[in-house]
């Protein structure tokens, strides 16, 4: 059974916040999923995980005119840009 | 009126597409205080389109297969130009910067896109509740759900807003709202539509699919969007051809999967699809019952490798490269973690299930696991196909349910799922054709085919649906 500890982790690798009361909400949410999930303890892995729903092709690696703008447009979505450059947080403690 | 009624009419000039679009645009505006199926109306864009359409009628040249046609599109597949939310907050202020395959295909064909309509948030749910801008009702019944994710699309055909729409099936996602809303509902064989501009959810699972009043309409739809894409890496060489005729009753060999209907599944669903059954039998059908082992792993399997593959999928949602920035100066994680709160219960929920399915420690146990479950549950299909040409079953074991009664109980609100989600986990495509009501609650019966047999889809679907209209 998950502990409230264990959704605490979980919650920082998800970068998902989650407030003192919302612990134990989630950890109850979680719970009754899981015990569901429980079904699947029956089954026996046999063989390569990675079922392949087709085959994946890929295209050329070619380098296409867009039109004019476009990258404009698509740098617009973020609310933190600085030019054309999207700026974020220092990720490393120096 | 249908697609074909349509391509007559305008050929004929009994009407122009300007007055067809602004009919659609119309019925959007009387109907949408009691359905609210839209989260956006393009009517400008509209209007230039069937400008567009009636521009090639005057040059008398030949009309594109959906020329005319009013088309509403889930809003997790991009329009350019046009906002695009995923039903979510997160994404409240995002413009689609470019055209989603399947849209640039419709636009190709002559359609008339009205608008984007309302979805569970990023897909997640069966009801639409979970949306981020409020619930859709069902046109049938307002105080019901409409079914979701794409209940907006469902509801925009079923209140007769605009005559087709375009979903997106994860694990029913189309299917199960076009049954609660008497529509016509159909998810493809995976790989055989493009996924290049649809917002990810379960990258192995995602299909987008058509909803139409009419199993005919539906198809004109899927010829259109469906063929190779080199945008997308699991776009599939498949080419549809010609509309198909209806089967003959006798060529259908029909298979009952008994876990189907199973303790769970409610009485009165169940009435409704057994005398459909028996109607096809009486017509020369030949019904027999097979057995799909894996149906009860299937769904918890569905839920490991959706939830996995959306946590996943969204931890892009960082607020930074999509809307929503908050104070830059806190440490890198605080800034995610104030960015996403934005998101719902639903979408929380999910992403945690997900990473937890996907951490050391579990990931044998859970996603490995649930992989399996997808290869036994191809087995189970094959040997079922090997005694019978189509499956068919109900959709949900529900009938739609009165909104709030199931959005506070997320396991309950899964188990809506239990009848569909095989046909996302395996691939194979699937069909809702309306075949009922109980106090003006539709019912829809689930037709399932091998992998790439759209055609004997389609056909089955036609022969039910005639012989559902026959009284």
């Amino acid at each position: 059974m998950i502990t409230q500890k264990q959704v605490q982790h979980v919650a920082k690798l998800a970068h998902i916040h989650l407030g003192e009361e919302e612990v134990d909400t989630m950890t109850q949410e979680l719970r009754s999923v899981l015990q569901y999930f429980s079904i699947l303890s029956q089954v026996k892995v046999k063989h390569d995980p990675l079922v392949s729903q087709g085959v994946l092709s890929g295209r050329e690696d070619v380098a296409v005119q867009t039109e004019e703008g476009k990258s404009k447009k698509i740098l617009s979505a973020s609310s933190s840009l600085e030019g054309s450059v999207i700026k974020v947080s220092q990720l490393f403690d120096r | 009126m249908t697609i074909r009624d349509i391509q007559e009419g305008l050929k004929n000039s009994s009407f122009s597409a300007r007055e067809l679009a602004l009919a659609s645009l119309e019925r959007i505006k009387t109907e949408e205080p009691h359905v609210h199926a839209f989260l956006e109306v393009t009517g400008e864009k509209a209007l230039a389109q069937a400008q567009e359409v009636d521009d090639i009628i005057s040059r008398k040249e030949e009309l594109p297969p959906l020329a005319g046609v009013s088309c509403s599109l889930k809003d997790a597949i991009l329009l350019e130009g046009v906002r695009c939310t995923a039903g979510s907050r997160m994404l409240e202020h995002y413009v689609a910067p470019y055209d989603a395959t399947v849209v640039s295909r419709l636009k190709r064909a002559g359609a008339v896109i009205v608008g984007k309509t309302n979805m569970d948030e990023f897909g997640m749910g069966a009801s639409t509740e979970h949306s981020a801008f409020g619930p859709t009702h069902n046109p049938r019944n307002l105080s019901v759900v409409p079914g979701g994710s794409s209940g907006g699309s469902a509801a925009s055909v079923a209140a007769q807003e605009c005559l087709v729409s375009l979903g997106e099936d994860t694990g029913g996602s189309v299917r199960l709202p076009a049954s609660f809303c008497g529509v016509v509902g159909m998810k493809p064989t995976y790989g055989t539509v493009s996924r290049s501009g649809i917002i990810a959810l379960a990258s192995s699972l995602d299909q987008v699919g058509p909803f139409g009043n009419s199993v005919e309409d539906c198809e004109r739809v899927f010829q259109v969007i469906s063929g190779k894409d080199n945008m997308d890496a699991t776009s599939i060489l498949y080419e549809y051809g010609d509309i198909a005729e209806p089967a003959s009753a006798p060529s259908l060999k029909i298979g009952v999967p008994r876990e189907y209907f199973a303790k769970g599944l409610d009485p009165r669903v169940s009435q409704i699809i057994k005398e459909t059954l028996d109607k096809l039998s009486n017509a020369g059908a030949s019904i027999i019952e097979v057995s799909l082992p894996s149906t009860a792993q299937a769904l918890a399997a569905y839920y490991v490798i959706n939830t996995s593959e959306v946590s996943s999928n969204l931890a892009r949602y960082d607020g930074i490269r999509y809307g929503n920035a908050s104070e830059m100066d806190s440490s890198f994680a605080e800034v995610l973690m104030a960015n996403r709160e934005v998101f719902g219960n639903e979408v929380r929920r999910r992403i945690m299930l997900g990473t937890f399915a996907l951490s050391a420690g579990y990931y044998e146990a859970y996603y490995k696991t649930a992989q399996e479950v997808r290869k036994l549950l191809r087995d189970d299909f094959a040997k079922a196909f090997s005694q019978a040409n189509v499956l068919m079953g109900p959709v949900s074991p529900f009938l739609p349910f009165p909104l709030g009664e199931k959005k506070e109980d997320p396991l309950s609100m899964y188990l809506v799922d239990m009848y569909t989600v095989s046909a996302n986990l395996t691939g194979i495509p699937g069909i809702s054709v309306p075949v009922g009501s109980i106090e003006n609650l539709p019912v829809g019966i689930q037709i399932m085919t091998p992998h790439f047999q759209e055609r004997l889809l389609f056909s089955t679907a036609k022969t039910v649906e005639q012989i559902v209209k026959a009284r």
